[in-house]
């Protein structure tokens, strides 16, 4: 009589530790899924923030801009058709 | 008392619902789990606040140099009902976005639950109204276009409007590709299907781009010209390098610009190509064999009365050689010339230049130009066409024919779109050179190549002259026409220069045009020069070196012996 107690208590409270298990699992499952989510959201962001900051290195090195701070800003000068030495082989 | 059959009955009825619907599940779970799952989340991408469901593609120079981008931005809306004290926020706002202050108060008055403050801001602004935190103020992510080389190739680029539909240029005629949905351009996100647009690699190199606008801008303000357009073509392949026009616009700045800028008047506008299309004629009367290099002509010391009508040249000139016609671009000559021809046969070499039809080059609104067939023509069309009037060209269709000359005879069709791609890189579609027809042989060819040659020597092209480099041209000078009275204006030119170099193996044919330029109006001194500063400038980009014996290298030879002047200099 004991023993058949004994054995259902035993496979009740394995059913128990499984059943923990289990809600402890989907539970971290559910937590990680929210972590992987704002994670992507940040890559997102960064990504979009990153593209945005490449295309204003892309303005900011255009060549036009480049010229105007050469000639204004640096006071250099584009050589002239004579200022050129071609060294033939 | 109910009888155990019509229990087992009736439990067999549920147990066969039960299985039913335990099959049905299974059929949507694992059968349709595909179907149902993109339908779920089709739904739920279709909301404001989540990525759009396709993302425009971009466009890239031939080198992969960014010239069109879209990122996403975010728009700014505000809920009426829920700022209170809203004046004070307000003007803080208009501050930071620069609008209206009583505009903006006059929209958050009205009743509306939703109001557009301003879309699509940069990021730096964005990020500063998002810090004052103002009540009923919000943010929807949207896509925004945007050009990082601002005003660099705006006419061939053209412009996306504010729901990102292309309005005009490359924007405009790519379209569907730019903003093509497909399997391969999808990209799964957590927010659902992400579809990227097709991605548009042109011709057009970004620095030549620049010498070439650079260059323009100069001599167009210089000039106080109406207008001016420059092409730079590869001779031997027909892809255009660069294509710009002035008067041009900022496509990052689309509610300040006239709309009238839009188009690109290279393809869409059409003008009378004056002495630059003695080629034509020239190249055509050699093939025919109508006429030989040494043959002289007598030129009629500038004026000559013909079926009714008098031909003048700018120069009085008694007799020239055929070359010599060239050289000094004499109007009588050419039309003798033409007359030697049938006319069936000088019409069919302009057409085979490919005048009057579309070249097909890959932007909108093209125009085929004016050309009216033989039996139209009069008695002046002959001569009128030989020297370019009576004929409406487009620039594209110039440049084609000249490099035409270059290219040993063969005319290639123009090409400005190289290849579209997807989102995985690979190849949606490939632009390949076409080669259009051998319209003059090459002998021909050649011979043209040496008379051209001769023009920019010793004749109305001299400006055009690049120390180091041999250069084959021909200038331009038009009379503009009244169409209200179909008389030519009196002090209205379109003055023009095109040609190739290095033109002993020509890389790159340039066309300049200058509408109404006010110092001085001819061809040879108003467009020669730019095309002379841009062909040194992008035979140097292009590593194409001077040649030898060239003047060039003793003259700077020199220089550096006398002084040490080059320190400092870049």
């Amino acid at each position: 009589m004991y023993k058949s107690i004994g054995s259902y208590l035993q496979i009740f409270l394995m059913s128990l530790i499984i059943f923990l298990f289990y809600v402890w699992q989907s539970v971290q499952r559910v937590e990680t899924d929210y972590k992987i989510n704002c994670l992507e959201k940040d890559i997102q962001f960064f990504k979009n923030n990153n593209r945005y900051l490449k295309i204003r290195l892309n303005e900011l090195t255009s060549l036009g801009r480049v010229e105007r701070i050469a000639r204004k800003k640096l006071g250099l000068v584009s050589p002239g058709k004579n200022d050129v030495i071609v060294i033939f082989e | 008392m109910i009888s155990k059959g019509r229990i087992k009955f009736v439990f067999c009825g549920i147990f066969l619902c039960f299985l039913f619907l335990a099959f049905r599940l299974g059929h949507i779970q694992i059968a349709q789990h595909q179907f149902y799952s993109e339908k779920s989340q089709n739904q739920r991408v279709r909301g404001p606040s989540n990525l759009p469901q396709v993302s425009r593609g971009s466009i890239y120079d031939r080198n992969g140099k960014e010239l069109a981008v879209s990122i996403m931005v975010d728009s700014c809306y505000a809920i009426p009902y829920k700022m209170k004290n809203h004046k004070i926020y307000v003007r803080k706002l208009c501050s930071i976005l620069n609008l209206d202050y009583k505009k903006t108060l006059k929209k958050l008055k009205s009743h509306r639950s939703f109001v557009w403050i301003k879309r699509k801001l940069n990021p730096e602004i964005a990020e500063r109204i998002k810090r004052e935190n103002f009540p009923g103020i919000g943010f929807i992510k949207e896509e925004k276009r945007f050009y990082p080389q601002n005003r660099l190739a705006c006419q061939v680029i053209g412009v996306a409007g504010l729901d990102n539909q292309g309005l005009a240029g490359i924007e405009y005629f790519f379209d569907s590709y730019l903003r093509r949905k497909g399997k391969k351009n999808v990209k799964a996100t957590k927010d659902g299907m992400h579809f990227v647009g097709c991605d548009v690699i042109l011709t057009i190199d970004e620095v030549i781009q620049y010498i070439a606008e650079k260059e323009l801008r100069k001599a167009f303000i210089k000039t106080k010209s109406k207008a001016a357009t420059i092409i730079v073509q590869n001779t031997k392949s027909g892809e255009i390098l660069a294509m710009a026009n002035y008067p041009d616009f900022n496509p990052n700045k689309i509610d300040a610009f006239n709309i009238k800028y839009l188009k690109s008047p290279a393809v869409t506008d059409i003008f009378e190509p004056g002495s630059t299309f003695k080629v034509v004629t020239a190249a055509a009367s050699l093939e025919e064999g109508v006429v030989s290099r040494k043959e002289k002509i007598f030129c009629e010391n500038g004026k000559y009365y013909i079926k009714g009508f008098y031909i003048h040249d700018h120069e009085k000139e008694d007799w020239l050689t055929f070359d010599e016609v060239m050289e000094k671009s004499s109007n009588i000559g050419m039309t003798k010339i033409a007359f030697r021809m049938n006319n069936r046969d000088f019409y069919k070499y302009v057409r085979n230049f490919g005048f009057g039809n579309l070249t097909g080059i890959d932007l909108p609104n093209e125009v085929k130009g004016i050309l009216h067939s033989p039996t139209r023509w009069t008695n002046r069309s002959v001569s009128s066409i030989s020297f370019g009037q009576e004929i409406g060209v487009t620039a594209i269709q110039l440049i084609s024919a000249f490099s035409c000359i270059g290219n040993s005879g063969v005319l290639m069709q123009p090409r400005i779109v190289k290849s579209v791609v997807n989102a995985k890189d690979e190849l949606v579609k490939d632009f390949r050179l076409v080669k259009v027809r051998q319209v003059v042989s090459p002998s021909t060819a050649k011979m043209m190549v040496e008379i051209l040659e001769g023009v920019v020597n010793d004749g109305t092209g001299r400006e055009a002259a690049i120390c180091g480099y041999p250069v084959a041209g021909k200038t331009g000078t038009a009379q503009k026409i009244n169409f209200k009275t179909n008389t030519y204006e009196k002090n209205k030119y379109i003055a023009s220069f095109v040609g190739f170099l290095p033109s002993d193996n020509p890389q790159i044919t340039i066309l300049v045009i200058f509408d109404e330029p006010q110092k001085n109006y001819w061809g040879g001194v108003v467009a020669a020069p730019v095309f002379s500063q841009v062909g040194f400038q992008v035979m140097n980009y292009l590593n194409i070196l001077p040649q030898k014996d060239s003047t060039l290298v003793f003259q700077a030879e020199k220089e550096i012996i006398k002084n040490d002047k080059f320190k400092g200099n870049t």
